[in-house]
């Protein structure tokens, strides 16, 4: 009973946490000095016409109270009836949900990777501290991970795909072909490769650090020497006790970065020219798209609130005193 | 009679050898069945001749010299491999820091079941949970502790815990290192009375770390002071505490 209230308690936060987004959204450039116009739609009212400004008006109901305006906007927002974008001349709704795939699969795909390396060679080299291994990986990493990301992006569709033709140069997957089934996959992997494989290099470090030093961290505790000294094997010890615990503290660090996980996207979505949210919000800041810009920023932040209420509920997986803390208690 | 435990002219340094030996010489012996008291003041050397004797050492980046005879084998040179086969079987030890010393996200059935699994080779549920159970008791800690994880326990139910454990594979030589302080007095009895016991079942024998005289005094067959890493004095009062007692 108790178990399943602070489950829910912890949804009532992220249920409440979202409604401060959704309205945050619809009142900020309300809230802002000036002409709602222009805040909505952006500097370059003056170049619609009078029927074009008076039909913005009406489609935001800018003459209403705003209360009423709000329960419009929340209407809208739910019938996914979010107005036109003006620089793409398509509904905002049917333009972002074509692109969130595509950031959604390289964000989490490079979460996923970046963090099982990193965990993996953080290890490794916590386990072989000060000595070469370790040496050679911490300023391995480190080098890397200082590179600038656009910088590495063109250095790998230059010799990769220009020069060498292994992978294709733009795009989330080929326009011109029309795969099907097995074929497809491959093709967007194909796609994939190299944006994720610039993103995975520059997140490694993310983790890589973190899990290094807690490991180095846990080998000084009492209970891994104990543990040495009650004569249990060597592997038991490393697995079960030193990077299990280590564990712990990198969750926590894995947790803040997934609320960041759609940081990358602009910039790599860009040099790739990859179709996603990073890209689609790139163009709309460009040519000043002011809704599209709103209902990106709005999605991605829906999407980043989601992402942190799943690893919520993963940390019990992690940490086994969690769940019993609320059996019990 | 042959003594179960033999150390001969012991040598213990933490890092290099040069800068100097924590214990420097250390003799003596312990029969089976027996119960040796070391004592002496904060700082003498007493942990370390546990760790020597555990063969943990090179665990805490230190070294050893001379002898040390476990049932006439010297165990003082052998292979960290072949010291994990002593360790817990042949010797187990409740460390003074017994509350740090569990796995944080382990049950304490799930630590000492390790235990059984690995030294005493029970897998089979059930007569594990009846050994589980039978430690418990004598650790005097109630049974649904078994199910406990390390944070929910109390310092003095931690330390009993490690009591249980230090039992599991019923040990030739057990090393109590202030495994008792900090117990209430009436806990502390309960406690040492079942250990005493059991050292009558089993011919265990018990080399004794304590600060407390009077522990010592009624425990113990044979008792060393040390102080500074030598041993000064075998009789169970030393100077310092008839100093103590003058001071209190
Ligand atoms: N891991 C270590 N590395 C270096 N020096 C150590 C280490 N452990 C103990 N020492 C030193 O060895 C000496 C003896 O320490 P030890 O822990 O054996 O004392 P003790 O007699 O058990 O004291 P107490 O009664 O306070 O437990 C001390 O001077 C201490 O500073
Ligand atoms: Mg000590």
């Amino acid at each position: 009973m108790r178990k399943l209230f602070n489950r829910n308690r912890k949804l009532y936060h992220y249920i409440i946490l979202i409604f401060l987004v959704i309205s945050f959204n619809f009142f900020l450039p309300r809230l802002l000095p000036g002409n709602p116009l222009v805040n909505i739609m952006g500097e370059d009212i003056s170049l619609l016409t009078m029927e074009e400004r008076e039909a913005v008006i009406e489609r935001y109901n800018l003459n209403d109270s705003i209360f009423k305006q709000y329960t419009t906007y929340l209407r809208n927002l739910v019938t996914l009836n979010w107005g036109t974008s003006y620089s793409k001349k398509q509904p905002i709704s049917s333009v972002l949900w074509a692109a969130a795939p595509w950031t959604l699969l390289l964000a989490f795909s490079n979460l996923v990777i970046s963090t099982l390396i990193g965990i993996y060679l953080g290890t490794k080299a916590g386990l072989k501290r000060r000595k070469k291994e370790d040496v050679y990986l911490l300023s391995g990493i480190s080098f890397i991970s200082s590179m600038p990301s656009f910088w590495l992006g063109m250095i790998f569709i230059s010799v990769f795909s220009v020069n060498l033709g292994w992978f294709p140069i733009y795009g989330g997957y080929s326009m011109w072909q029309n795969y099907t089934g097995i074929s497809k996959v491959i093709d967007v992997l194909r796609h994939l490769f190299l944006p994720l494989s610039t993103l995975v290099i520059l997140s490694i470090s993310n983790i890589f650090l973190p899990m290094r030093y807690a490991l180095i961290e846990v080998m000084g505790e009492d209970f891994v020497f104990m543990a040495k000294a009650k004569g249990i094997p060597q592997s038991i010890i490393r697995y079960k006790y030193i990077v299990r615990n280590a564990l712990l503290p990198v969750f926590t660090v894995f947790m803040l970065r997934v609320g960041y996980i759609f940081s990358g996207s602009v910039v790599i979505e860009t040099v790739f020219a990859y179709p996603g949210l990073g890209r689609i919000m790139y163009d709309a800041i460009s040519t000043r798209d002011y809704p599209l810009i709103q209902y990106s920023f709005l999605l991605i932040s829906l999407m980043v609130i989601l992402s942190n209420y799943i690893t919520d509920l993963l940390y019990p997986l992690i940490d086994p005193r969690v769940v019993n803390q609320h059996e019990n208690t | 009679m042959e003594p179960i435990l033999k150390v001969e002219e012991l040598k213990v340094w933490y890092g290099e050898k040069c800068k100097g030996d924590i214990i420097k010489g250390v003799s003596f012996d312990l029969n089976l069945g027996e119960t040796l008291g070391i004592r002496g003041r904060s700082g003498s050397g007493k942990s370390t001749i546990a760790w020597a004797v555990m063969g943990m050492m090179s665990h805490l980046k230190g070294g050893m010299e001379g002898s040390i005879l476990l049932d006439g084998k010297n165990i003082g040179n052998l292979t960290e491999k072949e010291y994990k086969k002593v360790r817990w079987k042949e010797i187990a030890i409740v460390p003074q820091a017994a509350m740090n010393s569990f796995h944080p996200m382990m049950k304490i059935k799930d630590s000492i079941g390790e235990i059984l699994k690995i030294h005493c080779k029970i897998t089979d549920k059930k007569q594990m949970q009846d050994k589980c159970e039978e430690l418990m008791e004598i650790a005097h800690l109630d049974k649904k502790v078994l199910s406990y994880y390390p944070h929910k326990m109390s310092g003095g139910m931690k330390q009993r815990a490690a009591i249980a454990m230090a039992l599991a594979c019923e040990p030739k030589l057990l090393i109590l290192d202030e495994a008792t302080t900090g117990l209430d007095v009436l806990t502390e009895a309960e406690v040492l009375r079942v250990v005493k016991n059991l050292q009558r079942r089993n011919n265990m024998s018990i080399l004794l770390i304590s600060h407390d005289p009077r522990l010592v005094e009624v425990l113990c067959d044979k008792t060393i002071y040390i102080e500074e890493g030598v041993i000064v004095d075998h009789s169970t009062y030393h100077e310092a505490d008839l100093l103590e007692a003058k001071a209190v």
